[in-house]
């Protein structure tokens, strides 16, 4: 409704100065009658009939302005899940078409490992084969699972954001790469605590592991990773700051997107997945999210996500 | 001793050549048939201990070779080689009557792993739960349509994955089932830093069932591992 609201007013405004002008003018603050020539016209009825019709006029304009833009917003919206839906079909047939050749040369490595004496030089290829097949595996696998990630994949309970941040955290340390890194969890406690939402705690957690282990992966050591959570009683937002590398500004229309890798990333090990499946999370879950980011300087992902009634929460 | 036979079968070629020496070292005499009606002559003329069937083969599919074996009582291990996705998708290839399925692309020491898994199942006469609508070990009673668990005469209120693991541990009595398995199939994604979700499912289903993990009745803790239900399961049609 609050987008609407300057075209409606606008659509008023000329009926209501009308009739407030005809109003002065009967009123005889102003002479009502004009003679022209042998003519003579009721200036008052003249002027709130002129102010009505140009917001008759107006009204009009505004109303098939509003029906053409949801026209095309739901076009648009059908084109994106016609999309969506060729992807999908895609992905599922590439993915059932590489089992057989990723299970044979699976196999063909473990035969070759333990049926031949191999020098170390050997094995140790052997090995980087095996690692290069189990990364296009999961690569696959990933790609599939996320244009599969639909609303009846999710198990939706009332979930505590303060525990999965909680746990988010402790997941993420837990990594060998960042067991030393500190990461500052600040969560809002007045004037009431972080509330709960609905929906997919596995998932959530994912989602909050992703980007906590993207802001890490991005920041130098020394660097600094902050969590803050804030709950304004209908929506919680929880950013994820950090005084990484940053993400160029050409780059930020396109981080969620599949398989997109900045500049910056290519140094950096990942499937370029990471950010398109913690995009899809929150969206399942009626949120949303956005990115500020300085060249150099660091970046801030925030979570928006509706929190359940207290009463619901408990 | 005779060697335990197996028979491969698949239409993929290369895939037969590669399995028959992984499965002939660890010990096995290996077989194999390129499509289904090939499969079933050669296990009229010669029955072999167990079977590893691919789904989606031409002339005659897997899912058919099944029925048609089962339909004449002939209840020869099976394990089937799968390709579909969703965790629901795989378990219905089970209720045509197969013992285990695997999903390609699968580790080849996982399916030597289930191929030992099943035998050890089928010679100490245990029949296979898979097809099972119920599955019941003393006071616990699982109902795999309704998808709802009691224990004794108490319905217990458990969310929709640790009913999943649940009944998964118990398709497997005393088998340790690694939790990466447990997320591929209970969830259907394996993120190896989510495996701490099923410990949390895990604790969900102790809590519910009482039971202790320090000297657990139903759900023992395999360290590094996985997990292992414990105790006899039967299964109800």
């Amino acid at each position: 409704m609050k987008r609407f609201l300057p075209s409606i007013l606008a659509a008023i405004a000329p009926g209501v100065v009308g009739l407030v002008w005809a109003m002065m003018l009967q009123a005889g603050w102003f002479p009502n009658m004009v003679f022209v020539g042998n003519y003579q016209f009721d200036l008052a009825a003249l002027v709130s009939r002129v102010g009505l019709l140009i917001s008759f006029l107006l009204a009009g304009v505004f109303v098939v302005g509003w029906q053409l833009d949801r026209l095309a917003r739901r076009e648009r919206e059908l084109e994106q899940r016609a999309q969506e839906g060729v992807n999908r079909r895609f992905l599922r047939r590439l993915d059932h078409e590489l089992k057989n050749p990723l299970t044979i040369i699976r196999l063909g490595i473990v035969n070759l490992a333990q049926s031949t004496n191999l020098s170390t030089d050997q094995s140790s290829t052997l090995d980087r084969i095996g690692q290069q097949v189990q990364r296009l595996q999961n690569l696959v696998e990933d790609l599939r699972w996320l244009t599969e990630l639909q609303e009846e994949r999710l198990e939706r309970t009332v979930v505590n954001l303060q525990e999965v941040l909680d746990e988010s955290v402790e997941l993420v340390k837990a990594i060998p790469s960042w067991s030393g890194r500190t990461i500052d969890l600040s969560v809002q406690e007045a004037p009431w605590p972080l509330g709960a939402v609905r929906g997919d705690r596995d998932l959530l957690i994912l989602a909050f592991r992703n980007l906590l282990d993207n802001a890490l992966k991005y920041t130098p050591e020394e660097g600094q990773v902050q969590v803050r959570a804030t709950d304004d009683g209908s929506i919680a937002e929880i950013e994820v700051a950090d005084t990484g590398s940053g993400i160029p500004e050409d780059e930020l229309p396109h981080i969620f997107e599949e398989l997109y890798r900045g500049r910056q990333a290519k140094r950096v090990e990942g499937s370029g997945l990471g950010l398109t499946l913690v995009q899809r999370i929150v969206k399942l879950h009626g949120g949303d999210i956005l990115v500020r980011s300085r060249d150099q300087q660091g970046t801030v992902i925030t979570v928006r996500l509706p929190v359940v009634q207290r009463d619901v929460a408990g | 001793m005779n060697k335990v036979k197996l028979l491969i079968v698949d239409d993929e070629v290369d895939l037969l050549a590669e399995l028959e020496p992984l499965l002939s070292r660890a010990g096995y005499e290996v077989r194999k048939a390129t499509d289904g009606q090939q499969a079933l002559d050669l296990i009229d003329r010669d029955p072999p201990d167990l079977v590893i069937l691919d789904v989606l083969m031409p002339r005659l599919d897997g899912r058919e070779v099944v029925r048609r074996l089962r339909n004449k009582d002939d209840w020869t291990p099976i394990i089937l080689l799968t390709k579909v996705g969703t965790p629901s998708e795989r378990a219905m290839s089970l209720q045509e009557g197969a013992d285990d399925y695997i999903n390609k692309p699968f580790d080849p020491m996982e399916l030597v792993a289930r191929v030992q898994a099943v035998l050890r199942r089928t010679r100490s006469g245990t029949v296979s739960l898979a097809g099972s609508k119920r599955l019941i070990s003393g006071e616990l009673k699982l109902d795999r349509q309704a998808r709802q668990a009691w224990l004794g005469d108490q319905a217990l209120n458990l969310t929709a994955r640790a009913f999943g693991v649940l009944e998964y541990l118990m398709l497997e009595p005393l088998e340790v089932i690694p939790r990466e398995r447990l997320l591929d199939e209970v969830w259907g994604w394996a993120y190896p830093a989510q495996t701490r979700a099923v410990d949390i499912r895990i604790a969900e289903l102790r809590k519910a069932l009482k039971d202790d993990p320090g000297s657990p009745s139903y759900i023992e803790t395999v360290v590094g591992h996985g997990y292992r239900f414990l105790g006899d399961v039967e299964g109800q049609a």
